[in-house]
């Protein structure tokens, strides 16, 4: 049975033997000694929310970008990670080619195309914007060699993602 | 450490460093590894001394193999340098949160993705000098928080890391934050290590050893405003309240020339490119208290280096610093032969020519400074050896509508004033000095508006050595229209202009008839009729509306002055003696005289 997942604006329509998470993480004030002391206004780091979707159980405190998940995809998992940008992307050549694609092929993946390569995976990565907001979304196939199966169970998360114009 | 402590630690090195040494191994590789194991027992001696792990894991971290996946550290491959290299450009960062390297605050990791059509092929760095064989050009992979203008990159070439957060370290990257802390403790041998000095820190934020400063010379050290580290291409500072700041290349070459900190103090700011886009300067201030005392650093790619501070810096900063008419300083402080005196020399490039000044500082004289025409006169005329001493004024424009500038000066003796001088410099009549009591009797006529006008030579003596003097001429319509002279002869000084000049030089002057002038003119009236008289040695020129200038020497003079010469029975003369055939004669109002 079908799950969905909402916060923060990003809603998603989960197939079986999916799960998710969408975060949100505390920004933490930058420590930098001698622009405290010379009494500069460190602006403090901007978090946005991100979403992980896997077919296995995604580890607690998963990285944004799936460190510590991607360690343990097996060849029949992946992982989608849906990662919202500060609005000032918005426009910028960067985040304007794209909106959120709803299907991969396998040419869209690449052995290198990954955070950390890990031998026998494969990424796709594209920086978009949807609904007005700038997001990357990073994709790993725990299997190069599977891909074909893997981008048919990712597209149907994708086509199950809707994104709020405004995160509520 | 304590000498306990650095015992067993040399004793841990040596037997390391022979075991990864052996017959394998260069000197220079030998070497290296043993540098690397002290960085492992200095960042984690626990750890290295009791796991079965190489050394390459202490001072690396985790996952520092090729096959674990990660991108290399830029430093690794960029001959040390924490920057992006040729090529590459920041394409984003992520973070780690609680790094011992950055003193438990955010470790930030900011990848430089490869520019698109670079040259770069994926592999990994085999160098057996460190431990750092992680992904190079690998990794098709961006962050995405940097350069949001450029869509089009390649893989991550490698990695610069820094405390400083990226949206402050570049203000290309933006501030949207992406976490990683799986990779907190991976780290190179190129790289500082557990929690260094924040001075350190901002020394890797530009590039470490490998970047523009170039590899440490003298580490962190303490001084009154906060601390220095010697590089070798420059210098970096931490003072308060500014923060951190630099002097670099040959501006930090004469800084060190002009003594460091505890000379000049130190900048308060970066060093910065001058109005002109051509030269760089910075300014070194020792504060003391409330008291300030800066130099002002230059450097031009033309002139050189030079400073200025105390008096001579109050006057440049009045001048309108190396925009004004002195130009870019080209020495630190001089001091004059007998050191009684400093000066700077300075460099001005004007449309087609370059202008060179210096500023005196001279405590009888005070501080004062000269340029252009005016200066190379008085180069010309030995400085402040010379006998115009040193310079009382700034170049002044001359008074009247003939142009031309003047700066005046002052011969020092026994620590008084002994005489003063000027320089005029005019484009007519050109640059020339005046001098002592010949100026004095010049500046008593109305210097250059007066009848004399502008000098038109040096002093000089006369052919009999007798005398001194300086000739002038008036300028009317950028053209020499009278000349005259001043001749100093026995401690006075007695002024020629006009037509008595030009009379008495057609009749070889000094060494003629008349000779020297003894008299300033006058003038006098013979019954109702004015007139104007000079004297000389063996004679007078008289004036009137009969003729403007008619001579009177020898014994017709003293005849016609033995009959009462102008208000006599001759009245006034209307020629000069003239002599034909053996007998001098002139012509006056009421007869004549003839001498044989």
């Amino acid at each position: 049975m079908a799950t969905t997942l909402r916060a923060h604006g990003i809603r998603a329509e989960l197939p079986n033997g999916w799960e998710g998470r969408i975060t949100q993480l505390a920004p933490v004030m930058p420590t930098n000694a001698p622009l405290q002391r010379a009494g500069a206004a460190v602006q403090t780091e901007i978090t946005r929310p991100f979403a992980h979707f896997a077919n296995m159980a995604l580890p607690p405190n998963t990285n944004a970008f799936g460190g510590g998940a991607v360690e343990q995809l097996g060849a029949e998992h992946a992982l989608i990670c849906l990662i919202e940008y500060s609005h000032e992307c918005v426009g910028t050549a960067l985040f304007s080619k794209h909106r959120l694609p709803r299907k991969l092929a396998p040419r869209d993946f690449n052995r290198r195309g990954l955070q950390r390569i890990i031998p026998g995976q494969a990424g796709s990565q594209t920086f978009l914007t949807e609904a007005g907001r700038p997001f990357c979304l990073y994709v790993v196939a725990g299997s190069y060699l599977r891909l074909g199966t893997l981008t048919r169970q990712i597209n149907a998360v994708l086509r199950g993602i809707h994104v709020d114009p405004v995160a509520s | 450490m304590s000498d306990a402590a650095a015992t067993g630690t040399t004793k841990l090195l040596r037997r390391i460093g022979d075991a990864l040494g052996g017959s394998r191994f260069s000197r220079r590789g030998f070497l290296g590894r043993v540098a690397v194991v002290g960085s492992a027992i200095s960042l984690d001696p626990i750890n290295f001394a009791t796991r079965p792990a190489s050394a390459y894991d202490a001072v690396c971290g985790p996952a520092a193999d090729c096959a674990a996946g990660y991108s290399v550290f830029c430093c690794t491959i960029n001959n040390g340098g924490n920057f992006c290299p040729d090529g590459s450009f920041l394409g984003g960062w992520w973070k780690a949160d609680n790094a011992g390297f950055c003193c438990g605050g955010p470790r930030y990791y900011l990848d430089c993705n490869v520019s698109c059509g670079a040259g770069y092929t994926c592999g990994c760095e085999t160098s057996p000098d460190t431990c750092d064989n992680r992904k190079i050009a690998c990794n098709q992979f961006r962050y995405g928080q940097c350069n949001l203008e450029i869509d089009c990159y390649g893989p991550v070439l490698c990695r610069v890391i820094t405390c400083t957060p990226p949206w402050v370290f570049d203000s290309a990257c933006t501030s949207s934050s992406a976490t990683d802390d799986s990779t907190v403790a991976q780290t190179a041998p190129c790289l500082p290590g557990q929690c260094p000095d924040p001075l350190t820190l901002h020394y890797y934020d530009l590039g470490g050893p490998g970047g523009a400063f170039g590899p440490e010379v003298v580490g962190v050290q303490s001084i009154p405003w906060g601390t220095w580290l010697q590089l070798t291409n420059g210098a970096l500072f931490e003072v308060y309240p500014s923060g951190f700041t630099s002097t670099f290349g040959a501006l930090y070459a004469n800084y060190l020339a002009l003594g460091g900190p505890n000379a000049v103090g130190v900048p308060f700011a970066d060093d910065k490119v001058c109005v002109d886009g051509i030269g760089q300067y910075n300014v070194y201030d020792r504060v003391e208290g409330s008291a300030s005392h800066p130099t002002l650093n230059y450097w031009h790619p033309y002139f050189g280096s030079g400073s200025v501070y105390g008096k001579t810096l109050q006057l440049f900063n009045l001048e309108d610093n190396e925009v004004g008419p002195f130009g870019y300083p080209i020495s630190n402080r001089l001091y004059t032969a007998d050191r009684s005196a400093t000066y700077t020399n300075f460099s001005k490039a004007l449309e087609s020519t370059v202008r060179s000044g210096r500023i005196y500082q001279n405590p009888v004289t005070g501080t004062f400074g000269i340029y252009g025409a005016i200066f190379d006169h008085y180069v010309a005329l030995n400085a402040h050896d010379g006998h115009l001493g040193y310079p009382i004024s700034l170049p002044t424009k001359c008074q009247g509508s003939a142009g031309g500038h003047f700066a005046d000066f002052a011969k020092v003796t026994n620590g008084e004033i002994a005489y003063e001088s000027s320089i005029y410099s005019n484009p007519t009549t050109g640059t020339w000095s005046v001098v002592g009591p010949i100026r004095d009797a010049w500046k008593a006529l109305g210097a250059e508006t007066g009848e004399l006008g502008f000098p038109t030579a040096d002093q000089k003596k006369t052919a009999d050595s007798l005398a001194v003097f300086s000739t002038f001429a008036t300028i009317s319509n950028k053209a020499i229209s009278s000349r005259g002279a001043i001749y100093l002869k026995g401690g006075s000084a007695v002024a020629l202009f006009g037509a008595f000049y030009t009379l008495w030089t057609s009749l070889d002057g000094a060494s003629g008839e008349l000779g020297y002038p003894t008299s300033d003119v006058t003038s006098q009236t013979a019954g109702a009729t004015p007139y104007t008289e000079q004297l000389f040695d063996n004679g007078a020129i008289f004036g009137s509306q009969f003729a403007s200038a008619c001579a009177l020497s020898g014994g017709l003079y003293s005849e016609y002055l033995s009959q009462g010469g102008p208000t006599g029975s001759l009245g006034l003369p209307l020629t000069s003696e003239v002599t034909s055939g053996g007998v001098t004669s002139a012509t006056f109002q009421h007869g004549s005289l003839s001498s044989p």
